[in-house]
């Protein structure tokens, strides 16, 4: 009778499936076109934020592509070749909606996307390609003169330099001197507010002119004023508490974060609220607020756009264009939140989100915040604003607050 | 034709259960107890990352169909009831501050046969060893996760939540079937009164999620439960008893 038993259970186990050991994606050695399409799937597999909300199949594309990966392997690597895996790694993810989504490959190659040839490419982001073909972006000569000199007061500015990522932050300040209102205006060429304020030796201190504005808004020392985001690609997450923190004395909800939990597509972790901390000193901030915004206005700079749309006592408006739609960021580091960006071997890395981001109703802003009053640039009007000295975009914000 | 086949070979049974029903005695009671949830899966392309067991509890009641002139065998018993299945997601390491505790909610409904070795102890008295083996299925009613990850708004801090779980149509698997291999003591100080405890294995033979991915790595659960039980007979029917004694 035992022994029956004891061949029963042993009988039921082999209703189990196998379940396979698999590699670290960071252990992927990628020496062959196959083995490059089995960490990029895998990789975006396990690592990618939005399976529940894409279009994309990936299991589709791993029935489609991953012979053609294999049969790479079958002819003589060249360039020929490379091109054709960055052309079907295109093909794969162009439609994904992560607005972060890019790739690289480090031996470089041709491929087509929406019409155009891009050739000795490294890197393809889809998202940013589309907005590039739309018009290229404001030129820096729109906030260093045109508004300097046409439209502002009081004009300030402050420059820090980030040296390990070189990259370059800018405010400027200043009282809008058209229009009969008393408007505040601020320009952020990107999100290093902080960073910038408590950095020790800068060229020109940006701290005197950050919390000269600050104490302007804590004392409400204006009629209204004016954000101006565009351009601004985004910056550092402390930035969203330092800056919209400076506009409101109670902590509010503005949105959700979610990671992944685990190793399969669909594991995510409850959402977690995202909530604006009252910086020191900060009252409620009552009057009219005119965000300026463009399709280049991403990342970080949408979530500072959300947080201020959820301030329960200013009047936010969102002027110019709709933004870039990335609905996610880069935060702590990939393990951290078990999603996010991971390499291709030594052949090339991937690009995502490791952080989605949810507005308050739990909606992802993949196609962008739409302004409230849009008014487009192209190609043309920014030939004319370079000369003329008008910015429309401005102009309506203004016209907006008068 | 095939029908008359089926139609016979269900008339046959119930023939024979009749017949038995003639002999049968009917249990009824209740079992409650511990278990430790185990999440059989594979991490291994996770860093930093494993799950663990966690206790639960559950609790049933045993409806068991004895047949006295086989004293080797207990009987069919049938226990609908409660049962958790916990885990834990744990991240190790640098990361081990982060976890997630699953509280999984099954009702289940386990049937078993039960096979008995030893006997009289004195009078009335009997005790016995058990050996329970069949199947069970289950329903996840509902779930509950709790944990800590990392702040969004400040990823050098963490931040907890606590909140039901939501299921995904396309994820998860509600349905759940499995084995049952039970080993305990039953003791019976009278006829009418039956006293069990049992530790008790139910793997689950179903992937908790649908064959929703390629390449995906399922995930069961195996519980290791410790179960303790009162039955009580039902009094015989009254023409069962007339028949009996003819």
């Amino acid at each position: 009778m035992y022994v029956v038993a004891g061949v029963l259970v042993a009988g039921l186990f082999s209703c189990r499936k196998n379940i396979e050991k698999r590699e670290l994606l960071s252990n992927y050695e990628v020496n062959t076109f196959s083995e490059l399409f089995q960490s990029f799937w895998q990789g975006m597999n396990s690592n990618y934020l939005y399976w529940d909300k894409e279009t994309v199949d990936w299991d589709a594309m791993y029935k489609v592509y991953k012979p053609k990966f294999d049969s790479l392997d079958n002819v003589p690597y060249s360039d020929t070749t490379m091109n054709t895996c960055f052309q079907y790694m295109a093909d794969m993810t162009k439609d994904l909606k992560d607005g972060q989504y890019g790739f690289q490959l480090f031996n470089g190659g041709d491929f087509r996307f929406e019409d155009s040839l891009y050739k000795g490419y490294i890197t393809f982001i889809p998202k940013l390609f589309r907005t590039q073909l739309k018009r290229p972006a404001l030129p820096d000569t729109l906030f260093d003169y045109v508004i300097q000199y046409n439209y502002l007061k009081e004009f300030d500015y402050g420059i820090y330099r980030n040296w390990n990522t070189n990259s370059i932050f800018q405010i400027i300040t200043g009282r809008l001197k058209k229009g009969q209102k008393n408007v505040l205006y601020t320009n952020l060429n990107l999100f290093a507010i902080k960073e910038a304020y408590d950095a020790p030796n800068p060229s020109r201190p940006p701290r005197p002119v950050i919390k000269n504005f600050f104490d302007n808004i804590h004392k409400s020392n204006c009629d209204g004023v004016i954000i101006d985001l565009r351009n601004n690609r985004g910056g550092n997450l402390e930035d969203v508490n330092f800056f919209v923190g400076q506009f409101t004395s109670k902590p509010m909800l503005f949105g959700y974060a979610r990671y992944k939990s685990g190793v399969g597509r669909l594991d995510y972790t409850p959402p977690l609220p995202l909530n604006i901390t009252p910086q020191a000193g900060a009252t409620d901030f009552k009057k009219p607020i005119v965000i300026l915004a463009d399709i280049y206005s991403a990342a970080l700079s949408e979530v500072v756009i959300q947080a201020f749309k959820a301030l329960p006592d200013a009047k936010v408006m969102v002027v110019g264009e709709h933004t870039y739609g990335t609905s996610g960021l880069f935060t702590g580091n990939d393990i951290s939140t078990n999603a996010g960006s991971f390499p291709l071997g030594a052949f090339g890395a991937v690009r995502i989100s490791n952080t989605a981001l949810q507005d308050r109703n739990h909606n992802f802003n993949f196609t962008g915040i739409s302004p409230d009053f849009e008014v487009k640039y192209n190609a043309n009007s920014i030939g004319q604003m370079l000369q003329t000295g008008v910015d429309i975009q401005l102009e309506k914000a203004i016209q907006v607050l008068n | 034709m095939n029908t008359n086949k089926n139609l016979s070979i269900v008339l046959s049974v119930a023939a024979i259960l009749f017949v038995t029903q003639l002999q049968a005695q009917l249990y009824v009671g209740v079992e409650g107890g511990a278990n430790r949830n185990y999440l059989i899966t594979n991490t291994s392309d996770k860093p930093f990352f494993t799950y663990e067991p966690s206790y639960g509890y559950s609790f049933g009641l045993p409806i068991r169909y004895e047949f006295p002139k086989l004293s080797w065998f207990g009987g069919i018993q049938a226990t609908p009831g409660f049962v958790q299945k916990n885990y834990r997601m744990q991240r190790t390491g640098f990361y081990s501050p982060m976890y997630q505790d699953y509280e999984n909610n099954y009702f289940e409904l386990p049937i078993m046969a039960q096979f008995r070795f030893g006997g009289h102890l004195k009078k009335e008295q009997s005790l016995y060893g058990i050996l329970n083996l069949g199947g069970f299925g289950g329903y996840w009613m509902n779930g509950h996760v709790k944990g800590r990850a990392l702040s969004p708004m400040d990823p050098t801090n963490y931040q907890e939540f606590d909140e039901d779980y939501s299921f995904s149509t396309v994820k998860d698997r509600r349905i759940e079937l499995g084995g049952l291999a039970g080993l305990g003591l039953q003791y019976m100080p009278n006829k009418k009164y039956v006293f069990s405890i049992e530790a008790r294995y139910t793997p689950t033979l179903t992937d908790q999620q649908n064959a929703y991915s390629e390449n995906q790595t399922p995930r069961y659960n195996d519980t290791y439960g410790i179960l303790v039980g009162m039955q009580y007979r039902l009094p015989s029917l009254k023409h069962n008893k007339s028949k009996a004694s003819k």
